[in-house]
């Protein structure tokens, strides 16, 4: 699992290299790719694949509403 | 009627041994196993909300300048920032490890999964020192523009988090070499549960500081 979230995390800042004015939907990528890595490490790291549903509800509703945000405002800036 | 068309009587579920249950988390469906005590868990989402609403906030002031903050985001130290997300991650992992551990009725080996946590908390926060004094002895401060502001403040107070959060791997650390006084597990996972979460807010802050 270590080794997937660095994976990700290269392949996130190669994306984003040289491309930070340019392209709003690499950022945009970057940013759904962070998303994914949180998600991951909520459910094996913190063991939530274990827990109740509202506590996985609520874990997951931050993912979508946060960096929902966050990209949004990366495609309309 | 013959016994083959009698209803099916499931057996009951099989009892598992005191100390597996003691030392294993329950796969409820309903119910669940929460990683530590409910409190904790009020605590890690309350500031996981106060780190979005910040987020969200330095999202709209980027879209509303995005040219200066483009422009002052090539100041930042992009190869720290990496290091750092990497050293947070095998962090979390170390935790993970430690946890485990701890749960299979191994403390004292365990331990050393928290040390080795910590260690690399201590690489963080001396990163961090290196960077801040870097930038600040280029004439980078908060005062200079609205990006580094920012920057010091999100950085800053994630950096705090990671302070508290040392400390607990330290008292996890020493309890659990000591075996004779393990945490109980509910300790042991709030407190790993924190560090995680100092993870997860630095696996936002790093792209959306450093990168996009």
């Amino acid at each position: 699992m270590f080794v997937v979230l660095v994976v990700l995390t290269v392949a996130s800042s190669w994306l984003a290299e040289g491309r930070l004015d340019t392209d709003r939907w690499a950022g945009a990528l970057v940013i759904a790719i962070a998303a994914v890595k949180i998600r991951l490490v909520g459910r094996h790291f913190m063991e939530l694949r274990d827990a109740p549903f509202a506590l996985r509800l609520a874990f997951d509703t931050w993912i979508v509403a946060v960096l929902g945000l966050i990209v949004g405002f990366t495609l309309i800036g | 009627m013959t016994p083959e068309s009698a209803p099916v009587s499931c057996a009951p579920p099989v009892e598992r041994p005191a100390l597996t249950r003691a030392i294993a988390p329950r796969r409820h469906a309903r119910s669940g196993h929460v990683p530590g005590e409910a409190g904790v868990w009020l605590l890690i989402l309350g500031d996981m909300t106060i780190f979005g609403v910040f987020f969200a906030v330095y999202s709209h002031a980027r879209a509303a300048d995005r040219d200066l903050f483009t422009q002052a985001q090539q100041e930042l130290s992009f190869g720290i920032g990496l290091i750092n997300t990497v050293l947070l991650l095998m962090s979390s992992w170390f935790v993970a490890l430690a946890v485990k551990s701890v749960r299979r009725g191994s403390p004292v080996p365990g331990s050393r999964y928290f040390l080795f946590a910590l260690l690399c908390g201590l690489g963080f926060l001396v990163n961090k020192v290196i960077e801040y004094s870097e930038k600040l002895s280029a004439g980078l401060t908060p005062m200079t523009n609205d990006f580094l502001m920012y920057f010091y403040v999100l950085t800053g107070i994630h950096a705090t988090h990671v302070i508290i959060g040392m400390s607990i791997l330290l008292y996890l650390w020493r309890r659990t070499r000591a075996a004779v006084r393990t945490p109980s597990m509910p300790v042991i996972e709030g407190g790993a549960s924190y560090w995680h979460l100092v993870d997860v807010l630095w696996i936002v802050l790093f792209p959306l500081l450093y990168l996009v």
